[in-house]
């Protein structure tokens, strides 16, 4: 997927920290029944500050109220009480779609258009000029890899080839900001790698990114602050280090030990007090070793990962 | 059924009358032309429809939200959507919209034309008096019914079924305003629509060509000595062949030349004769007169009773559809004389090519075989004129056909008190400032001639068959145009299959409009909605007292009365389909005239907006993902 560079976004401001892209105040929304009754409160007084160039995460289960909040942001649902702004403006203002990028939940897309004329009829959304369209098809195919496939229609896609396309059409205008609602879900391990590393890059192009996932590892490794969500309420806000530094516990990691050092080792610690929470050695994650497998396997086709 | 059309010109129809028009007499409301009126609904739509909107919205946000919410929604729509408008966007919307409906199989209703004028060639009546008319109600009827589902269909489920499969999001998170996804919808459904016409016109076109040609030939013993009275000598008749269920007559003069055939089955044949050797060979030429556009020239009408006053229309002989007022035959003063203006003698070298379309009331028998007698006048219109009229010319009437009484420049003068005739010149002695007048009366006593302002009219040059047959097919492409518009505005606010039911009332509406008018305003007997469906349970007679308790009656007829006043409201705001329809014109041979062709694209162009405009509004504040 990474094979070219997406051409880097010329940046309009020198990119300070405290710019703020998306702000809630008091972001409220009540979805009502036929009867105007109170059904579902899914998002309750959600009040957040996103700011340029970093990668935010909206993290909860299934009906946390994520998809809520984007889709709040983007004015496809209208608050119930309070306000969502984007770049300043309100979210239902068409103007601010000039500057987002958005890959929706699963990639709701004409199916019965090819790669190519999907991404054609989006940039003609943005009323951009043929010439430019077509060099920012062919930069976008390039990047998200669908060289192969770029004159079937989508119905005969899979569901990765699907999220990929999806992901292309977000990114047609070289959007300031970026949102990616469930960016990983349905990916194979290495899709959610490039996913993850592209991610990355536009980051790196100073865009900024809003994505909400569910996928715990995915926000833990990409997302610079998080907003823990949960039956619409706000739990928790702050940055991902801050989140998951637990401060009243130390860590070592040694290499070469001897049993004997390590008892040793034991025993200074409960001379000065403290207490040994554990003591073992580190696996690797499941995806690092399917990741390594897959690594080797390209490497060398033909032999099983385990024959070394 | 003969030619009916109430003649209007294009600025009449769009200025109407205004002198005419008293504000509180509805009766002078007629007079309204089409300018004001619809200047009057939009005026009511544009102040009505923001208060209820603000109505609705404040019950759920309270007044100053709501205000709010509708002022900015006006506000944004003409200061920022309307200035961004772009067709690239447009045309990108257009362009998926011909996609989908190429991949929902639009050809099905192209195949489904096709077979149904494959059926249409074996059931229709070939025995008919005029086959060319029913092949062309035919085709265009078939062809209206079929593009205006087809319409229907396409756009009242385009937009919804975005919606529900979410591709609607990807679409309305970039910059593209509401009136682009609606504009571009119709722009696309209308592109794939004027495609699957322009083929329908094309294959209808040979369809009715071919169904129609057919030629006949002449043996050698069907020729005969001239039985006619007063034959010269020498001269033969014939008869042709039988073809396609009928045969001709022709006569051979006595040079040896031979005429065209007579006039059946709505045409005749041009016939030619050569020799070869000793051999005489007659040939008969293919079908003429059949496929034809008239472009009459048509005057004002005016009827006198009989005491000859100006009345505004004639008698009407019966409960019968009022398009023709009649007048009374025998020595009265009864007459209908219509003007006809820019007469010179270069437009008419030959005179008055006087065409009439009369229908006949007859409250006797006679003489079945012939028509009813009636009298030509052609008469100066200066009141101060030295020579007042021309003398009668008799003429006997002929009914559901289109009469040739062509009117020559020589004529005879009224006669003179001495009896003696002279000759009068029709330019020099009755035509004054361009204008003529022709007046026709029925000369026997208790028969009545039907007139209306379209029966007599000059016919100087026929228009291009062709040309008018497309300009049938247009006015069913404005039709379309309509329906889609309307199907894509309700799709903005409704689901799917109630957007095509909502569409297909208005289309009901807007074809039974007048009987609507009529049940609201009570002229139409049975009552309302609810009685009348009563009636039809019960099985009870329209003309009687509804069968039930008083006040039972009294509640249903409160009820009836809210709901067809608004229907009656919906019929002035919804287009009336069968003023667009002008299959008439095109199977009984008339031209569509300029006027006419003007006033539809107007009256469509203003629909479309209104519609279009509406649906932006729907779109633009809905709540997409709500």
């Amino acid at each position: 997927m990474a094979a070219t560079q997406i051409e880097p976004l010329p940046v309009k401001t020198a990119a300070h920290a405290t710019d703020v892209v998306i702000e809630t105040r008091n972001l409220t929304k009540v979805f009502r029944d036929f009867w105007g009754r109170p059904k579902v409160r899914a998002l309750n007084a959600l009040d957040l500050q996103i700011r340029r160039g970093e990668i935010f995460g909206l993290l909860g289960p299934n009906g946390s109220g994520k998809s809520t909040t984007i889709k709040l942001l983007l004015g496809l649902l209208f608050p119930t009480n309070g306000q969502a702004l984007v770049f300043g403006k309100e979210a239902t203002d068409v103007a601010k779609n000039e500057r987002i990028g958005y890959l929706p939940e699963e990639s709701y897309l004409y199916r019965f258009l090819n790669a190519e004329e999907t991404l054609d009829f989006y940039g003609r959304l943005f009323d951009m000029p043929t010439a430019t369209r077509k060099r920012r098809i062919e930069e976008l195919i390039q990047l998200v890899g669908l060289q192969h496939s770029r004159r079937r229609q989508l119905r005969e896609y899979s569901k990765g080839m699907t999220r990929r396309i999806g992901l292309a059409q977000a990114l047609i205008n070289d959007p300031e900001l970026i949102l990616l609602d469930e960016p990983t879900s349905g990916l194979d391990p290495i899709g959610t790698r490039e996913m993850k590393d592209l991610i990355l890059r536009l980051r790196a192009q100073g865009k900024t990114i809003l994505m909400s996932s569910h996928l715990l590892p995915d926000v833990q490794d990409v997302c610079d602050r998080i907003a823990i969500l949960h039956q619409g309420e706000l739990k928790e806000l702050g940055r991902v280090t801050d989140l998951l530094t637990v401060q009243d516990v130390t860590q070592f990691r040694a290499q070469g030990l001897s049993k004997a050092a390590e008892d040793e080792i034991r025993e200074v610690i409960a001379r000065h007090g403290g207490q040994v929470v554990g003591m073992d050695h580190p696996t690797l994650s499941l995806e690092e070793l399917f990741l390594n497998i897959v690594k080797e396997s390209e490497a060398r086709p033909g032999r099983r990962a385990s024959q070394k | 059924m003969p030619f009916e059309h109430h003649v209007m010109t294009f600025w009449y129809w769009l200025f109407g009358d205004p002198l005419k028009i008293r504000f509180l007499d509805a009766t002078t409301w007629t007079h309204i032309g089409f300018l004001l009126g619809a200047l009057i609904i939009l005026f009511l739509i544009a102040i009505g429809a923001p208060f209820v909107w603000f109505l609705m919205a404040a019950v759920k946000h309270g007044p100053s939200e709501a205000f709010y919410l509708v002022a900015r929604a006006i506000y944004g729509g003409a200061t920022d959507d309307l200035p961004r408008f772009s067709l690239r966007r447009t045309l990108a919307v257009a362009r998926v919209a011909v996609q989908e409906a190429i991949r929902n199989k639009v050809l099905i209703g192209f195949a489904v034309f096709l077979v149904l004028l494959l059926f249409a060639g074996l059931f229709l009546d070939v025995r008919n008096a005029n086959p060319a008319r029913a092949y062309l109600s035919i085709v265009l009827t078939t062809t209206n019914y079929l593009v205006l589902v087809m319409a229907l269909l396409l756009s009242a489920f385009s937009l919804p079924n975005d919606i529900k499969n979410r591709t609607i999001y990807t679409v309305v998170t970039k910059p593209i305003r509401a009136g682009e996804i609606v504009l571009g919808r119709v722009f696309g459904f209308m592109a794939v629509g004027t495609v699957m016409l322009a083929a329908m016109c094309a294959i209808s076109y040979v369809f009715v060509v071919r169904g129609l040609s057919h030629t006949h030939t002449i043996k050698a013993a069907d020729i005969k000595p001239a039985s006619w009275k007063n034959a010269p000598p020498g001269s033969k008749e014939g008869v042709t062949s039988t073809s396609n269920h009928h045969q001709h007559e022709f006569r051979v003069e006595k040079d040896g030349t031979v005429s065209q055939t007579d006039f059946i089955a709505g045409h005749f044949h041009e016939n030619s004769v050569t020799q070869q050797g000793a051999e005489t060979v007659y040939r008969v030429g293919p079908n003429r007169g059949d496929l034809i556009a008239r472009a009459p020239v048509f005057g004002n009408l005016v009827v006198h009773d009989r005491e000859g006053n100006v009345v505004e229309k004639g008698i009407n002989v019966g409960d019968e559809w009022t398009y023709r007022g009649f007048i009374e035959g025998g020595a009265n003063r009864s007459a209908a004389i219509w003007t006809f203006s820019n007469i010179t003698p270069e437009r008419y070298k030959d005179g008055l090519p006087l065409e009439m379309n009369l229908a006949v009331f007859r409250t006797y028998k006679g003489d079945i075989e012939r028509g009813v007698l009636g009298e030509i006048t052609i008469r100066n219109p200066n009141p101060e004129a030295k020579v007042k009229s021309s003398g009668p010319i008799p003429f006997e009437s002929r009914e559901f056909v289109a009469h040739r009484f062509p009117i020559p420049r020589e004529l005879n003068a009224a006669p003179a008190a001495d009896g003696r005739s002279r000759k009068i010149d029709l330019f020099r002695d009755l035509v004054y400032d361009g204008k003529v007048e022709v007046s026709i009366r029925c000369v026997e006593r208790s028969q009545y001639f039907g007139v209306a302002q379209a029966d007599v009219y000059l016919r100087p040059s026929d228009s291009l068959f062709a040309l008018n047959f497309a300009k049938g097919f247009f006015s069913i492409w404005l039709q379309m145009l309509l329906v889609t518009t309307y199907g894509v505005m309700f799709s903005t606010f409704l689901s799917g299959p109630v957007a095509a039911l909502a569409t297909a009332g208005t289309l009901v509406l807007g074809m039974f409009g007048h009987f609507v008018r009529d049940v609201a305003t009570g002229a139409a007997e049975g009552g309302g909605p609810i009685e009348s469906f009563i009636r039809m349970i019960m099985q009870q007679n329209v003309m009687t007292e509804l069968e039930v308790a008083t006040w039972m009656d009294r509640g249903i007829k409160i009820c009836d009365k809210a709901m067809m006043g608004v229907i009656y409201a919906l019929t002035f705001v919804l287009p009336d389909y069968l003023r667009f329809d002008t299959s008439q014109f095109v199977a009984s041979g008339y031209n569509i005239y300029g006027d006419l062709v003007g006033q539809h694209v107007t009256a469509a162009l203003v629909y479309f907006a209104a519609a279009a405009v509406v649906g932006y509004f729907f779109l633009k504040t809905r709540e997409i993902a709500g």
